[in-house]
């Protein structure tokens, strides 16, 4: 095709936005922030909305070319770029922050709004979107849910995955579909397809708009910076604010080549310049945060920091982060090009993968500095070099895929949150063997069989075939594969099944047992360590059953739902073969997340075998707070509650209705060390006060887990209080709300003759309202609803993938 | 703490060590001058420019940004792309405002490259300057005659009739220069403080002149001893905005002016022509933005009667003071000696669309970005209300959103020397 005539054709669908075709508007867009690879697109297109956007996918088939959606274009690992050419269709248009919910904690946005300006229109409304990539005042939304991107205070904030609730994407049919929502639930869907998305690199369709999970924003906030000699030292500070009751959101390391690096530049702060350098960072109510903030330097000094320094003010705090946020820049000013390699590793092999770096580095001849997420584990190796020197990629190449592979040996994983792009797909045969190489490719194979959509990106296999050839076949698409050169489907049918053996991390705070684990199980090797998994249904049941009971626990409200906090699992498909699916370190982009997705799923393509947990540190002691009073004033307190950035600290913010009309009960445990119980009690007594509560409080008590519900309502925070009471007041059924999460788990009375026909009968009279805010439901009673049109058309292409495993 | 027992895992077993090969000499960062191309390889791609680029903002299309000329600039110079009209008109696009400097986390000097890549162009014949601003760039090289050629204009000023859009209201004296005047008050008051040479610009010594007349006021008043070279010519940042000729000669001029009078520093009352003149004088005298200046001394407060209690002045900080010359902004003494109530005009650090002659170049576009950012004047607290700021240019172009009609209500606009000005006293 000519470019005129592609232009004519573009033209047809893109007629208010912009088509760029002449050599000087390619160049612009051909490469991202990896910026040492280059491709050109055949034409650049700029949609002037989302419905210019819906049209020019639905003539994709006509248009015949590889189609590359891309946002800001700050990815690092060649995300955005047209790999195989054709077509970059840049969404700058779509920048509309559409609705914030302060009681519901969510948000609705287009695509193409930038984080930092989320940031800021949150603000007034005392609300924030966690996540936190350097690239935030550029970066758009649409980057981060494809990437899954994470930032320096995802240590306890979590990842892009964990605030998404919904999505609305464009295939390439030029359908429309809205994965979950406000409520971020299925909806009318019965899987829950929004998980297969986030991730998916661009690989799966278009995004339009996302709705997003909102948290209060922190009142007070005090910043470290610590210096050590040596390395030991200071892994030993991370080991213990990782472990410390302060729960630090961010614990960034920067190694001595990297401080050196800023302090022979002009943006010098007066580090030492063979040390290695700690930035760590506490937040929460004043009260709270200002009592710790002594704790955190000792915590510091005590490890063998050699100084540290901190502040609660602002500017003060900005001169503190700044050696660590100059450095990126400065990699720029003393090297042509820089790659950046975005590992995950368990901390324990901190010091074998450094010394790698540097012996790698040094036997190139090449500098390369280390500054990088050391709470998570997520490495950050900058290797600087020149692309105009011959031989100089090839050497990088050749030091990341050794680095690569040593990570994968130590139990890590290729990317944290950069992506795989097409910068990492030759290492994807480390982490994935043949069978589940085959259940990754099974998701695009859903929704972009042809790989029409960022072909060559997250799997080198992924090569667009054009009308009129034939499609690639697992072993037969080794030709023109990016850097790296193998198949990694060839090389993956060498390489053997990787399945997880139980094992206790007590550095990560990480163990993997079998599913049918139960409490006891689980503290009986993880109290010994100072850690607990808090997210339990049931004392006593097996954690599969407890999984298939809900997604959710009292303690979702500070840890999120069950999903978050696993992190990989041997899985048992339905041929019997057992595969590995996820990690057992605490980040992961590598690939598509089946995890999150099997976990939600009703169980027709297989069952956990074992799981490997995300364990929190147990910070001393429990206790449990109850307010009662009436229902009017429970109900305005738990949301003036949820309000806080309190609730950041609390496990779990519950409200009990157990049939009475007049009254009922707001229940709020806690972990905690021992001295600061008085000062949780004291805001509580004094909230208590302030919505006529009547308070009582139980030191040292466990919240008793409520045992697994006969069936779970999903919707908003905002809904769930009122949806709980009605259905106590129509029915003889006890409701928990988990007031955050927008989660009703409802137990009928034992004496209840059918509870099949009570909960359909819950469940009919509030299914439009669920499927409105996109929520859902879930009944260990009733079997799932089987999935209907297009829905049906997929399980049954995903069952026959997997069943051919 | 070093062993946790469960994992015989033993922190730091392993330390790192430094080899000398790369630590702090291979890591210098790069300080002497390199030639363009490494120049231009030291954008890192990042993107954090895209943002705060009024011409991306604008259009979406990242051609249209820095990281997207760059990109051009660098490709055109190692010859992957052939010489393409598209690479002028992005480049011509380019308002200047330098904001994407002060966002670069790798200090690319991105302003220097705009300057090559214009003058390249004019050079090759690629981009065509406008005739009337060819002579407009002519007369400014000639400060004597552009002075009289302006002088209808000071009177029809003087009468209060603004027959353009740009014209904003003032009183210039018509026939006495700035530096006539500077030599009147010098002997009346002889000030005894520091010396300070001042550039008068040649826009604002032939049509603004009253602004310079104000900054002499305000000077003298706190005790600077002001010199005003009459001999002094145009600081060279129209040709560098139209990327003509002749730069380097109009520096090296303004450079033997000034560098005999035995200055404490040369003080500009435009930050364009400040930015301009900084690099004219190249570091042998200070190049001081006169508010900047004015922020170190303990300055004469204005005092406002009763009447003017409902004044609210909105202040703007020009591009070539804020990431131009890398100013934090205009020191709040001296916007607290003006007396009035005052705060910043919302985004006051993003571009107005003026750019030197961009206004006229890429009208359309600077209405554009105009238009965005004067919204706010029409819900603006205040009865009068005043905006600020200390960039003719930026006078013009914020004069314009009233004559547009962009903002509907009454406004006047004043440069912060103004509001300092004892003769500005109702």
């Amino acid at each position: 095709m000519t470019t005129d005539n592609l232009a004519t054709q573009l033209k047809r669908s893109i007629r208010r936005g912009r088509v760029l075709t002449a050599p000087a508007q390619l160049a612009g867009y051909d490469t991202d922030g990896l910026g040492y690879k280059f491709y050109r697109p055949d034409a650049v297109v700029i949609p002037a909305d989302a419905d210019e956007l819906i049209e020019l996918l639905r003539d994709s088939r006509t248009l015949n070319l590889p189609v590359t959606i891309r946002g800001a274009g700050t990815s690092l690992s060649g995300g955005p770029v047209a790999a195989q050419g054709g077509i970059v269709v840049h969404t700058s248009s779509l920048k509309k922050v559409r609705t914030i919910c302060r009681e519901g904690y969510w948000c609705e946005v287009e695509s193409s709004v930038v984080l930092n300006q989320l940031d800021a229109t949150l603000l007034p409304y005392g609300l924030f979107y966690p996540p936190d990539p350097s690239s935030g005042p550029v970066c758009t939304l649409g980057g981060n849910i494809a990437m899954n991107a994470g930032g320096a205070h995802c240590f306890r904030y979590g990842v892009t995955s964990n605030y998404v609730l919904g999505l609305e994407v464009v295939l390439l049919d030029g359908t429309v579909h809205r994965f979950g929502g406000p409520a971020g639930g299925r909806g009318d869907w019965r899987e829950d397809w929004k998980r297969l998305m986030v991730g998916s690199e661009g690989t799966l369709g278009a995004f339009t708009r996302f709705w997003l999970r909102l948290l209060p924003r922190p009142e007070k906030v005090w910043t470290y910076r610590a210096t050590f000699n040596d390395l030991q030292s200071a892994e030993r500070a991370i080991q213990a604010l990782a472990l410390h009751a302060s729960f630090p959101v961010a614990i960034e390391l920067m190694d001595p080549r990297c401080v050196a690096m800023v302090e022979n530049s002009p943006m010098a702060v007066g580090l030492p310049k063979d040390a290695f350098l700690i930035v760590t960072e506490i937040d929460g109510p004043a009260v709270l945060v200002d009592s710790r903030a002594e704790a955190v330097e000792n915590l510091l000094r005590d490890s063998g920091a050699s100084s540290v320094e901190y502040s609660d003010d602002e500017a003060k705090r900005k001169g503190l982060w700044k050696a660590r946020k100059v450095a990126g820049g400065l990699m720029g000013q003393i090297s042509p090009d820089f790659l950046v390699q975005d590992a995950v590793i368990p901390k324990s092999a901190l010091a074998d993968l450094l010394q790698l770096v540097y012996d790698e580095a040094d036997a190139a001849g090449l500098p390369a500095v280390n500054v990088f997420h050391a709470g998570d584990g997520n490495l950050h190796p900058n290797f600087l070099f020149d692309s105009r020197k011959p031989g100089e990629i090839e050497k990088v190449e050749a030091i990341s895929k050794r680095l690569m592979q040593r990570v994968v040996d130590v139990g890590g994983t290729l990317s944290g949150e950069h992506g795989i792009g097409n910068d990492k797909t030759a290492y994807m045969s480390f982490i994935f063997d043949e069978f589940t190489m085959h259940l990754q490719l099974a998701v695009p194979k859903l929704f972009n069989a042809r790989h029409q959509l960022n072909p060559l990106k997250v799997f080198a296999s992924r090569r667009f075939h054009q009308d009129g050839e034939s499609a690639p076949t697992l072993t037969g698409c080794d030709e023109h594969l990016p850097s790296g050169g193998e198949s990694d489907v060839l090389s993956a049918k060498s390489s053997r099944a990787r399945l997880f053996e139980p094992f206790f991390d007590p550095i990560d705070g990480v163990m993997c047992g079998p599913s049918t684990m139960t409490a006891a199980d689980i503290n009986s090797q993880a109290t010994a360590h100072g850690f607990r998994f808090p997210l339990l249904l049931d004392p006593y049941l097996p954690l599969n059953e407890q999984l298939m009971a809900s997604g959710f626990a009292s303690a979702s409200s500070r840890f999120g739902p069950y999903c978050d906090n696993i992190l990989g699992m041997n899985w048992s498909l339905p041929s019997g073969r057992i595969v590995r699916i996820g990690e057992r370190v605490v980040k992961s982009t590598t690939g598509y997340d089946l995890l999150r997705f099997l976990l939600n799923s009703n169980g027709r393509l297989g069952k956990p075998l074992d799981l490997v947990l995300r364990l929190r540190p147990d910070c001393g002691m429990n206790g449990v707070v109850t307010l009662r009073g009436r229902v009017m004033a429970v109900t305005q307190a738990a949301a003036a509650l949820l309000a806080t950035c309190w609730i950041h600290w609390f496990d779990a913010v519950d409200v009990l209705f157990d049939g009475s009309s007049e009254t009922c009960q707001l229940r709020i445990a806690l972990n905690c060390p021992v001295a600061e119980w008085s000062v949780y009690e004291r805001f509580l007594a004094e909230f208590a006060t302030n919505y006529s509560l009547l308070m009582s409080s139980e030191m040292q008590a466990s919240l008793v887990p409520d045992g697994c519900p006969d069936f779970v309502i999903k919707t908003t925070p905002d809904q769930a209080l009122q949806l709980a009471r009605e259905i106590t007041s129509g029915y003889q059924v006890t409701c928990v709300v988990l007031c955050y999460n927008g989660v009703v788990h409802g137990y009928c009375r034992q004496n209840t003759t059918d509870i099949r026909s009570q909960v359909s009968d819950i469940i009919d009279c509030h299914l439009s309202s669920l499927v409105e805010v996109s929520g859902d439901w879930q009944s260990r009673h009733l079997p799932g609803i089987s999935p209907r049109g297009v829905e049906a058309e997929w399980m049954n292409l995903l069952e026959q993938e997997f069943a051919s495993v | 703490m070093d062993e946790f027992a469960g994992t015989g895992v033993r922190l730091g077993m392993t330390v790192p060590q430094i080899p000398t090969s790369t630590t702090a000499a291979a890591l210098q960062p790069c300080t002497s001058p390199l030639d363009k191309r490494d120049l231009l390889t030291s954008c890192v791609h990042c993107g954090l420019c895209l943002e705060v680029c009024p011409t991306y903002q604008l259009s979406g299309d990242e051609n249209n940004s820095p990281r997207g000329r760059l990109r051009l600039w660098r490709e055109e110079a190692e010859g992957r792309l052939q010489p393409d009209p598209w690479t002028v008109n992005y480049t011509a696009e380019c308002v200047g405002c330098l904001a994407c400097e002060s966002a670069c986390p790798a200090n690319v000097p991105y302003g220097e490259f705009l300057e090559q890549a214009r003058h390249a162009h004019v050079a090759a014949g690629r981009i065509r300057t406008p005739w009337n601003l060819r002579i407009a760039a002519t007369l400014a090289a000639r400060p004597s005659l552009f002075k009289f050629a302006m002088s209808p204009v000071r009177l029809l000023r003087r009468w209060g009739v603004l027959p353009h859009r740009f014209l904003f209201s003032g009183s210039p004296a018509l026939w006495q220069s700035t530096a006539s005047y500077a030599q009147q008050l010098m002997k009346q008051y002889r000030p005894t403080g520091p010396r300070v040479g001042l550039l008068t610009g040649c826009l604002m010594e032939s049509v603004f002149r009253e602004i310079n007349f104000a900054t002499v006021r305000v000077l003298i008043e706190n005790n600077v001893q002001v010199f005003v070279p009459a001999n002094q010519g145009c600081c060279g940042a129209m040709q560098e905005h139209l990327g003509l000729d002749g730069v380097d000669e109009l520096r090296q001029h303004n450079r033997n002016v000034f560098q005999h009078l035995h200055l404490d520093a040369v003080v500009c009352n435009s930050s364009g022509c400040g930015l301009a003149t900084g690099k004219a004088l190249n570091e042998s005298i200070p190049v001081r933005d006169v508010l900047d200046f004015l922020g170190e001394r303990n300055l004469v407060k204005r005092k406002r009667s009763d009447v003017e209690e409902s004044t609210r002045v909105y202040v703007d900080l020009p591009c070539h003071l804020v990431h131009g010359q890398k100013l934090a902004g205009i020191p709040k003494s001296v916007l607290d000696a003006t007396g009035y109530h005052w705060e910043l005009a919302p985004q006051a650090r993003d571009c107005c669309g003026s750019g030197g002659v961009y206004n006229l170049q890429q009208s359309e576009n600077a209405q554009e970005i105009l238009a965005r950012k004067s919204a706010f004047l029409n819900e603006a607290q205040g009865e009068p209300v005043i905006l600020a700021t200390s960039n003719h240019v930026c006078m013009m172009q914020w004069n314009s959103a009233r004559a547009s009609r962009l903002v509907q209500r009454p406004y006047s606009v004043r440069h912060v020397i103004q509001l300092l000005d004892p003769l500005s006293l109702t």
